[in-house]
């Protein structure tokens, strides 16, 4: 009985409140639909708040008409399944790229931005490399390292340069230029204290971090980083990304 | 006892006012110290691993009691008890020492899918068999009492059941849980389903009442019929003040707090509030 009570009232409050469920709330002036309403509009607005807290820039972009119907789109597809809201939202990027905006087709890029930086905002601090240690690992032994990425560490390969744009957005601008042209912008997201880093990456350095993040040993992801850009320099590029802090740990 | 946290120990709430804390006050908080006589936050805004929420929590422990207040553990869903969700909470618990963990009187899930929002469960003795069973598992998870909390709602089910009142009085006693009495709520059931404010507090067992929550809400009316939206977002009102005066007088005084969540005042406002709760706290306590 609470059960079935519990999935109508859900399904009601997603939208669709089934008859039998109206027949069990008392109407007192309105109608059990209009009192299931509540429920219904509470749910939209709580969920829309959420993304556009995961999206503000996105959020500004498409304008609250704009942005409610993507969040609309996306509630459906993709119902909450958590009591924590702050994981809510990760797919917002492939559902605009399912459809995307023939004006703004870059949006789907500044989305997968704007989760990285979300995700990494909540990602714990760990110590930084110990490079000591790490000097200590013998020559020999170098390409059968792996190495641990920092919890906070996005990447992000997008097809539009959205960098410059979510950074003047968040600076405040009033009307950001919008990315002129496609042109892949390799992107590293991370967190140093409570501020968010956000630099450029070279298409080879991009795919060995990528490779290192995804547990390839050093030998299996400088393979993967030369196939995509057979000039890079392999350890002046692991170097890079040590200085950056990147990468936390490794294990032999 | 061990505690992290030796200039604010773990120990009963006072009897005074505290507020809820939210982002939006993170830096006049940190910045200008004010007197808090405790601060409540919502226990999933602090669910992350890291991040500046924690840091910020930090900072407000080692000066003030803090309560916990859960949203999204979904107490009375028929769905099972979600031991992640519960094992982040103890967590949380077991860092920063509140002096209170509260819940919700609600549910929040059908198989998997969660409504994020405070459903209302029918007061049958099914569901308090139901909700009596889950308060007791959490209970034990979190080696603690937990508080639980009366929601507003927005329908009135046509199924046989206890008042509500008397509903929470027999959860406290099978359970041993405390109670959360959310004076505001109260009001907005009386108010949109006619429900006797006095009878149900008349129903509470005094020694289960170990926290007090007072909110604004918003009334709306449609097509003439007026229905209270419990918004959170406006200073208290007159008759929520006359309630919870009564409710002070009934109980004597406990820990009460100011909850606001959406468009939120500058913090003087919530101090301002919390004085006048502190008035009739202090009030009481000259009565006694």
């Amino acid at each position: 009985m609470l059960r079935e009570l519990q999935r109508d009232f859900l399904a009601a409050v997603r939208g669709s409140a089934p008859p039998r469920l109206q027949g069990l709330i008392a109407g007192r002036g309105l109608e059990p639909a209009e009192r299931l309403m509540v429920y219904a509009n509470n749910h939209r607005l709580t969920l829309t708040a959420a993304l556009a807290g995961a999206y503000p820039v996105l959020a500004r972009t498409l304008g609250e008409g704009g942005f409610h119907a993507l969040a609309a789109r996306y509630l459906l597809a993709h119902p909450s399944r958590s009591g924590d809201l702050h994981g809510y939202g990760a797919a917002l990027a492939d559902v605009i790229a399912a459809a995307p905006p023939p004006q703004a087709p870059w949006l789907a890029e500044l989305a997968r931005l704007e989760w990285a930086v979300h995700t990494a905002y909540f990602a714990a601090l760990p110590p930084a490399l110990a490079l000591d240690a790490l000097r200590g690992v013998a020559a020999q032994d170098h390409p059968r390292l792996r190495f641990v990425a920092h919890p906070a560490l996005g990447l992000v390969a997008s097809a539009w340069p959205v960098l410059a744009y979510w950074e003047a957005a968040t600076d405040g601008a009033d009307d950001p230029l919008p990315p002129p042209a496609p042109a892949a912008e390799w992107l590293l997201v991370l967190r140093a204290g409570a501020d968010i880093t956000i630099g450029r990456l070279d298409a080879g350095t991009y795919t060995l971090l990528a490779a290192l993040a995804a547990g390839a040993t050093v030998a299996e992801a400088c393979a993967d980083a030369l196939a995509a850009a057979p000039d890079l320099d392999p350890g002046t590029a692991l170097g890079g990304l040590f200085a950056r802090g990147a990468l936390v740990g490794f294990h032999l | 006892m061990n505690t992290r946290f030796p200039s604010a120990p773990v120990r009963p709430l006072p009897a005074v006012a505290g507020i809820g804390l939210r982002a939006e006050h993170y830096d006049v908080v940190l910045r200008e110290q004010p007197a808090l006589g405790w601060v409540e936050v919502h226990s999933e805004n602090y669910f992350g691993s890291g991040g500046r929420p924690l840091a910020v929590l930090e900072a407000i422990r080692a000066r003030h009691p803090l309560s916990l207040h859960g949203v999204g553990l979904s107490l009375g869903s028929t769905d099972p008890l979600d031991r992640g969700h519960l094992r982040q909470l103890k967590a949380l618990c077991d860092r920063f020492e509140p002096a209170l963990v509260s819940e919700h009187l609600s549910w929040g899930s059908v198989g998997g899918v969660h409504a994020n929002d405070l459903l209302p469960l029918p007061c049958t003795t099914e569901a308090l068999n139901h909700v009596c069973a889950r308060v007791a598992t959490v209970q034990d998870a979190l080696g603690r009492t937990l508080l639980v909390e009366n929601i507003s709602r927005y329908v009135d089910f046509r199924i046989p059941s206890l008042p509500e009142g008397e509903f929470l009085a027999t959860l406290a006693r099978r359970t041993g849980c405390g109670l959360l009495l959310d004076v505001n709520n109260l009001y907005v059931n009386a108010r949109n389903h006619g429900v006797d404010p006095h009878a149900f507090l008349a129903a509470l067992p005094p020694a289960a009442i170990a926290e007090i929550h007072l909110a604004g809400h918003t009334e709306k009316t449609l097509r003439g019929t007026s229905l209270l939206i419990d918004t959170h977002d406006r200073p208290v009102c007159p008759a929520v003040w006359t309630l919870y005066a009564e409710a002070i007088a009934r109980f004597g005084p406990r820990p009460t707090l100011i909850e606001w969540d959406s468009a939120l005042p500058p913090l003087d406002v919530l101090l301002a509030e919390a004085a006048r709760a502190d008035a009739v706290l202090e009030g009481r306590r000259h009565a006694a």
